[in-house]
């Protein structure tokens, strides 16, 4: 029993969750107290295990999966038979000789939308087994992407189809709220069973190590920002906005404990009680931090586009601590956000980046003409306090690279900050040209992951 | 003082808190196990009600301390009377060097704050330390050793042990991350905001005169709104509070015109208050 318990634990440890051994221990005891005393052992290993509500989300994931394993594998046997029967695939029949799709009602979509609409959960189920059963999985290697054979599973269930047909029926007001608020909840429903059904595949087909690569599927703070499913996005948002938060408040505490500086009157008064009224020891605030002015380029072309949401949400949220913050967004063609950075609220401001602005002619970066308009338009915002942060994969997709430009821009600024979110065994490779700009650069970071983003961001703001 | 996990439940609702399994497991193996419950989650979901209705619980005396920034040593843990010792000095002119500087630093002079007074209490008590993620760092460092041994080191007196180890319910708003060595020393308890059947019940013990099927009403509403990206998505205390002013109005049925005159109880954004009036339409008719 105690070695199933210490498998968990070393599960949770692969999927990113830090369990000390004093952590474990007191697992254990904790076990101990409430055998058979009306608990259970999910309620104690949240309670022992997981000490901070991000962990949550991939706790409960690992011990699906863990948990989970033996009791689906033996369930699955049965559904197994009923899918690989021919009449269940054919005309859409259940096996017990029920028409699945009555005449008349159209393809999947359709049927998919109607049974959405009933609530009709069984049958739903049914639909994902029989696309799950066509997805073909060939290694354990190929498993990089978790969201993305999710996708292959929806689409042939054409899932996104149903979707929107049922939000323009909502828009046209022939579905009231509650009813559409149920059938997004069942949307949800649905998508969380596709993953399970999933992973259980996964770990039929590939057993202990499918388990593992599954778990390190789970570990959000190490996969790259490209391999991060929604889910996963969502926590490393709150993520960041927590970092963002506490980055903000650090720059802004204004009584500050310091060795040297302005006298601290209500410390030394504080202090003097103890000396009868008379102050022996001096005590100092520390200077306040001058605020940097911060000029910061996006690159939001779609191989970068998930780091660059991610950096401008951490930009957005510590504006005001910088004296003055220019942002702007590129792809082959600038723009400037400064503005709406400042009044819009953070998902406004991407509605309108993404519908508001022409900084895509043709999808693919162009940094030669970027830093070209750049240093015609925008020159006079850089200046000897400026902090130049670049955030891109320094692709250039062979165009003209134009460092003349580059080089004139950041000679002005005061630093320049290149942020790649290429893995650096990338870098140089094919058209990426990042180590000829790295020459005007004062430091270049390698930026794939949130563990890397967050000790970077620590460092430069 | 509970044989199970159970028990903590009804306890605690004798008490007016309901608790669900999460929460009395979490309870139950922070008292067996001495060791104290960090309790998060988002702001009015009844984290500081519930150090309240566990002191209730197991009748012990509710030691409350408030966290925010730059609170130091001196008024968590303890402070010496300088006034009084200075008074004594003088007073006692005539006795020699031993005497005063043995009675100078005794407990006779000394201050204690709400964690050395927890420690230093003839009966057992319950320490809840409120909002601890207002404080800064170094306070949580001041926290390690009273949190992991119960006992406060005083540079004059010697280490002074805890003569009954209390219970001990910390909880944060996760405004900033706790350091991992605070987190270490503590269980875990998330609460997060209740489904339709607790809700519910809470109302109804809180409100027994309301008519149940407007509290019905009151709670699906509120549990809508909690699913729409608000900037500020309404707590339980909220909740609490608009049913007892839709008591006190004597509102009989949920309208749209009751809806707009009462919002300000239940949403705090004025950007929320108009999200919520456009969807509301619908939902009201049901």
């Amino acid at each position: 029993m105690d070695r199933t318990i210490l498998n968990f634990i070393a599960a949770l440890r692969k999927a990113g969750i830090p369990v000390s051994p004093g952590e474990a221990i007191d697992c254990l005891n904790a076990l101990t107290l409430v055998d058979g005393l009306g608990g259970t052992y999910k309620d104690v290993f949240k309670t022992t295990l997981i000490k901070s509500s991000e962990d949550m989300i991939t706790f409960e994931k690992v011990f699906r999966l863990f948990f989970g394993i033996h009791k689906t594998a033996s369930e699955m046997t049965p559904n197994k038979k009923q899918l690989h029967h021919p009449a269940s695939l054919q005309r859409g029949s259940l096996s017990d000789g029920r028409g699945l799709i009555q005449s008349g009602a159209g393809g999947p979509a359709e049927v998919m939308s109607k049974w959405l609409l009933q609530g009709d959960m069984e049958n739903l189920r049914f639909l994902t087994q029989q696309s799950l059963a066509r997805l073909q999985l060939q290694s354990v290697e190929d498993l990089n992407d978790l969201n993305d054979l999710v996708r292959q599973v929806q689409i042939s269930m054409e899932w996104f189809m149903a979707e929107n047909m049922l939000k323009r029926l909502y828009e046209k007001n022939e579905i009231d709220p509650i009813n559409y608020q149920q059938v997004l909840d069942r949307l949800e429903q649905l998508k969380d069973y596709v993953e399970e059904q999933l992973e259980v595949k996964v770990i039929r087909d590939f057993g202990g190590d499918g388990l593992d690569r599954l778990l390190t599927l789970r570990d959000y703070k190490h996969l790259h920002f490209n391999q991060l499913s929604e889910q996963q996005v969502i926590q490393v948002r709150h993520y960041l906005h927590k970092l963002g938060k506490k980055l903000a408040t650090r720059k802004s505490r204004r009584y500050k404990k310091g060795k040297k500086g302005k006298l601290d009157i209500r410390e030394i008064i504080q202090k003097a009680r103890r000396t009868g009224g008379v102050p022996l020891k001096l005590a100092y605030e520390s200077r306040r931090i001058d605020r940097p002015e911060l000029v910061v380029l996006c690159d939001i072309s779609r191989s970068v586009a998930r780091f660059s949401y991610f950096m401008l949400q951490l930009v957005y949220i510590i504006q005001h601590c910088f004296q003055r913050v220019h942002s702007f967004v590129f792809v082959d063609d600038i723009q400037e956000i400064t503005d709406w950075m400042k009044q819009l609220d953070f998902a406004d401001m991407l509605d309108t980046i993404h519908y508001g602005t022409k900084v895509s002619i043709t999808g693919y970066s162009d940094f030669g003409h970027v830093f070209f308009q750049f240093r015609k338009q925008y020159l006079h915002l850089v200046d000897e306090k400026t902090t130049l942060l670049i955030i891109a994969d320094g692709k250039n997709n062979w165009r003209e690279p134009n460092y003349s430009d580059f080089a004139h821009i950041t000679e002005l600024a005061k630093r320049t900050i290149w942020l790649n979110p290429e893995p650096i065994h990338q870098w140089n490779k094919g058209d990426s040209i990042i180590g000829r700009y790295a020459r005007w650069c004062d430091q270049v970071f390698e930026c794939s992951n949130l563990m890397q983003l967050e000790s970077v961001v620590k460092q430069v703001l | 003082m509970f044989t199970n996990i159970d028990q903590v439940s009804t306890q605690l609702a004798q008490c007016d808190y309901i608790a669900d399994n999460q929460i009395a497991t979490g309870i139950y193996l922070a008292l067996k196990l001495e060791k104290p419950l960090l309790v998060e989650g988002p702001a009015g979901v009844g984290k500081t009600e519930l150090g309240k209705a566990l002191a209730c619980a197991t009748k012990t005396k509710l030691i409350r301390l408030q966290c925010y920034e730059g609170l130091d040593e001196a008024k968590a843990l303890y402070e010496w009377n300088y006034q009084k010792q200075l008074l004594y000095v003088q007073h006692n002119d005539n006795c020699t060097w031993q005497d005063i500087s043995k009675d100078i630093y005794s407990e006779e002079f000394l201050l204690p704050r709400p964690i050395l007074k927890a420690f230093l209490s003839p009966v057992r008590t319950t320490l809840l330390i409120d909002e601890v993620d207002k404080s800064d760092e170094e306070f949580e460092s001041f926290l390690l050793e009273a949190l992991s041994d119960f006992q406060v080191s005083i540079p004059e007196l010697g280490t002074i042990t805890a003569r009954n180890k209390p219970y001990i319910l910390i909880t944060s708003n996760n405004s900033r991350q706790l350091s991992d060595a605070l987190r270490r020393r503590c269980l875990h308890l998330y609460l997060d905001y209740p489904d339709l059947e607790t809700e519910l019940q809470i109302i109804s013990l809180k409100l027994p005169q309301l008519q149940h099927g407007l509290a019905e009403k009151l709670v699906r509403v509120v549990q809508y709104l909690r699913k729409q990206d608000l900037q500020k998505p309404p707590s339980v205390s909220e909740t609490l509070d608009w049913a007892r002013s839709l008591e006190t109005l004597n509102v009989k049925t949920l309208d749209e015109k009751t809806f707009s005159n009462t919002m300000m109880v239940l949403l705090k954004h004025h950007k929320d208050m108009e999200k919520a009036k456009e969807k509301l339409s619908g939902v009201l008719k049901i």
